[in-house]
């Protein structure tokens, strides 16, 4: 893959030398039909997130011709990854890219990886967040920390799959706080408050956007690089409680296809920030998923995908997940 | 009597023009997704979720409301018609469904299955409305360990379909639990049996698999076997299918019951409407009169898989309405829905906006009307459908089998999967080694897997959770009981025979 990647590589810049010499500067736009790879089922977050987002691209006249969604779910995103690499040079394909598909490339060792796509843009970001059931006696950090002193084997903490955002997020605690914390994967968030809330386990980790019920679980701490908005503007951050290190946010971006031209790149970037400054992007997809809005570039995006896929694998590696 | 009062203006809240048309469309169109093989409930609200968001909230819940119920009937067509059950509790229909079908009893199927459905949902709405939140904290007991424990119970059970060889049975219940292993396991996130492919990274997908075991490898079958088709297709009129009194009577008590176990195992953590019906089935065989004859074709056993499966998937809105916590995969389409309207469910919600939550109790007592009565209505033209000949039958089947399987995933994998499923439980058959057991272990044993993987990392490899818990022990000692009754049986059945011979 690596040869045919860097094959293409010669053969793209050629292409972009011959533009060059026959002076066209025009800026791309699409000619047909734009399919836009979901690689989850439909009704997952990122079908919902591509939906709203040609929803959004509709209402504010900003994509002339028809979007597509195809969902192509399968291999915890490989299917829709490698589906997405195979148009090779396709202007008119692009596809969603969030945290845990990369993840996912890392822990199974995937054929396509980050590198074999063209990231595009970032437009949302999550974090996640440690917290106990709301009648628990633990009512901070520390408390947590203390009970696991007296009995280190004690301290379930439950959280989504494994392998994912969750345990990773579980990982970092584990590791900087010098806990011997259990980890005790679920099925879905859901569950996790299930046991939770009948006591079955001590503690969770969970994303904000699972909009998890103060009135139910007392969150402890947050994994975001900054405080969060209300309801949950009293918790504090890790890095404020001396922990700079456990700090996690999982992204919402998309990618094109390996060989995607600069124009379109340029193109598909520009579009994405006028989506991210509209009204409606705002208040029907950010506001109501709980998420945090942001805007990054295509090439700010791909350092930050390669900055936190370092971060996964070693992560990861720590915790005995990957080799 | 206030939930009573809180019901009454729930219904005012909900009974207007609009709504019942909202309900009578949701209906519709339910039944016609259920009744597709590939298209469950999950997808079918996924779907048409963003369509009513142009709709007044209470409007668009009780449109999808309905279209849940409506799934949930259509799903027992194809199971009993075609031997393709439309999604996972159906393949406990089609247990007893498709031999009625064979035997010319279509219709009557199709009616028990309607009543029964009727009778379990609305058990389950009621038990809903009166004791939702206490239900709800009662699902809370049941952890990893619980669930477990209950997961085993229903697997061992399926000694009880094995059949006339409990041999053959035993190699098919062992082959679904092999197939269950396949994908990246929750326990160590590690990829098993996937042999490098990445469309095996997330498991074998349960309708591919399905369609290809019971109804392709009917196909083959009608194709061979002639007879065997001209059997399914004789002609039948509406009259005939219509259930006599006493057949009614017969469904009732089992309906009742099946109602009360399905909607209880509704309740608990991701537990599911597939092994609700499977145990309302297993208890009817165990207390039903007909328990004997069940599987060769009685209308009792349609009936106790219905009851359950409608009242579990009422079951799951408990934890839904009361806790926040989305009971089954299309409960948690619809939390999505409802945040998406602003309404935060949970414990506040009762509180909040009661208008919200009295509308949407009240409105599944009228999608479950509305749900009987389309799908009572489609009865006759079903029916109807049957009398096409094979030659017609058989390639049609084949297409719903082939786009049914693509549509899961878009994928072509999964249709060569399916064809291969096909054929393997084909020559199954043939060999008369029973296909339900291996599908019914290949959804249970996941369930097994995930939830004692939990219960022993909770108690870092420690077996003794199973026994500080009163509900697990309690679930344990009759699956311990269950094992050791025949040997029980025999020992009694001895010491009398002796005593006897003594006098």
């Amino acid at each position: 893959m690596i040869i045919v990647k860097q094959l293409s590589k010669v053969a793209l810049s050629g292409a972009v030398g011959i533009t060059l010499i026959s002076g066209s500067a025009n800026a791309w736009e699409p000619e047909r039909n734009v399919e836009f790879v979901v690689p989850y089922s439909a009704g997952g977050g990122s079908d919902i997130n591509a939906r709203m987002l040609v929803e959004t691209f509709r209402q504010s006249d900003l994509v002339d011709e028809t979007i597509l969604v195809n969902n192509r779910p399968g291999g915890s995103g490989a299917v829709g990854n490698s589906y997405t690499y195979n148009k090779g040079d396709d202007n008119h394909t692009i596809m969603t890219f969030n945290g845990g598909q990369m993840m996912s490339m890392v822990t199974n060792d995937a054929n396509v990886q980050l590198e074999d796509l063209t990231p595009l843009g970032t437009l949302a970001l999550d974090t996640l967040l440690l917290g106990v059931a709301a009648d628990s006696d633990v009512e901070s950090l520390d408390d947590l920390i203390k009970k696991a002193e007296e009995d280190s084997d004690s301290i379930a903490i439950g959280g989504a799959g494994r392998g994912g955002e969750d345990h990773l997020a579980f990982a970092m605690i584990n590791s900087s706080l010098g806990t011997d914390f259990q980890y005790v994967p679920f099925g879905g968030t859901g569950e996790v408050t299930s046991a939770l809330l009948g006591g079955h386990i001590d503690a969770a980790v969970y994303k904000l956007g699972s909009r998890m019920d103060p009135s139910q679980v007392r969150s402890l701490a947050a994994l975001s690089d900054e405080r969060l908005e209300a309801p949950y503007d009293d918790v504090p951050t890790f890095a404020e409680l001396g922990y700079p290190d456990i700090q996690l946010m999982i992204f919402r971006g998309y990618a094109g296809p390996p060989d995607m031209s600069d124009e379109a790149v340029a193109y598909w970037e520009d579009v994405l920030k006028k989506a991210s400054e509209s009204e409606q992007w705002k208040s029907d997809y950010i506001e109501k998923n709980n998420l945090i809005g942001t805007f990054m570039g295509a090439e700010e995006s791909a350092e930050f995908y390669s900055e936190e896929k370092a971060r996964y694998a070693e992560k990861f590696k720590e915790v005995g997940i990957i080799e | 009597m206030d939930i009573l009062q809180s019901l009454m203006s729930g219904f005012a809240t909900s009974l207007t023009f609009s709504n019942i048309l909202a309900a009578l469309v949701g209906a519709g169109l339910g039944i016609v997704i259920g009744a597709i093989p590939g298209l469950g409930s999950v997808t079918g609200v996924a779907l048409l979720l963003p369509l009513t968001f142009q709709m007044d909230p209470i409007t668009g819940i009780i449109m999808l409301g309905a279209v849940y119920y409506g799934c949930m009937y259509g799903g027992s067509y194809s199971a009993i018609m075609l031997n393709i059950p439309g999604d996972a509790p159906a393949v406990v229909t089609a247990l007893d469904g498709y031999p009625l079908s064979k035997k010319g009893q279509a219709g009557k199927a199709l009616f028990t299955a309607n009543i029964s459905s009727f009778i379990g949902g609305t058990i389950g709405i009621v038990m809903l409305t009166f004791m939702g939140a206490a239900l709800a904290k009662i699902g809370l007991l049941f952890g990893p360990a619980e669930v477990a424990a209950l997961v085993i119970l229903a697997l061992c059970s399926i000694g009880w379909l094995l059949g006339d060889s409990p041999k053959k049975g035993l190699v098919s219940t062992f082959i679904g639990i092999m197939l269950s292993m396949v994908g990246i396991g929750l326990a160590f996130g590690q990829p098993r049996f996937t042999f490098d492919s990445m469309y095996l990274l997330n498991g074998i997908s349960f309708i591919p698999l399905v369609i290809g075991m019971f109804g392709f490898s009917q196909v083959l079958e009608m194709m061979v076997n002639r007879v065997d088709a001209a059997g399914l297709m004789t002609k039948l009129s509406l009259r005939e299918s219509l259930l006599d009194r006493s057949e009614l009577r017969s469904i009732i008590p089992t309906s009742l019951r099946s109602g009360v176990l399905g909607n209880l195992v509704g309740i608990l953590p991701g537990a599911g409407a597939t092994t609700g019906s499977f145990l309302a089935y297993v208890l009817e065989k165990k207390v039903g009169r007909h328990g004997a004859e069940m599987g060769t074709g009685r209308i009792e056993g349609v009936a106790a898989s219905e009851a359950g499966n409608n009242a579990a998937a009422a079951g799951s809105f408990a934890p839904l309405l009361s806790l926040g916590i989305p009971g089954s995969g299309t409960a948690a389409v619809l939390l999505g829905g409802l945040m998406m309207w602003g309404v935060q469910p949970g414990p506040m919600l009762f509180q909040n906006s009661p208008d919200f939550v009295w509308g949407l109790i009240s409105s599944m007592y009228l999608g479950n009307v509305m749900a009987v009565l389309a799908a009572l209505a489609i009865i006759p033209f079903l029916v109807k459908l049957l009398r096409v000949p094979p030659a017609f039958m058989i390639p049609v089947i084949a297409v719903v089998c082939v786009v049914g399987s693509y549509s899961v995933n878009n994928s072509m994998f999964d249709v060569w999967f399916m064809l291969g499923a096909g054929v393997i439980a084909f020559f199954m058959n043939v060999a008369k080694y029973p296909v339900a057991p291996l599908l019914l272990a290949f959804v249970l044993t996941p369930r097994l897997e995930t939830s004692l993987r939990q219960a022993l990392d909770i108690s870092r490899g420690d077996p003794s959770i199973f026994f500080g818990s009163p509900i697990a022990t309690t679930l344990l000692s009759i699956t311990l009981l269950f094992f050791l009754y025949p040997l029980i049986a025999k020992l009694v059945r001895a010491l009398v025979k002796k005593r006897q011979l003594a006098k």
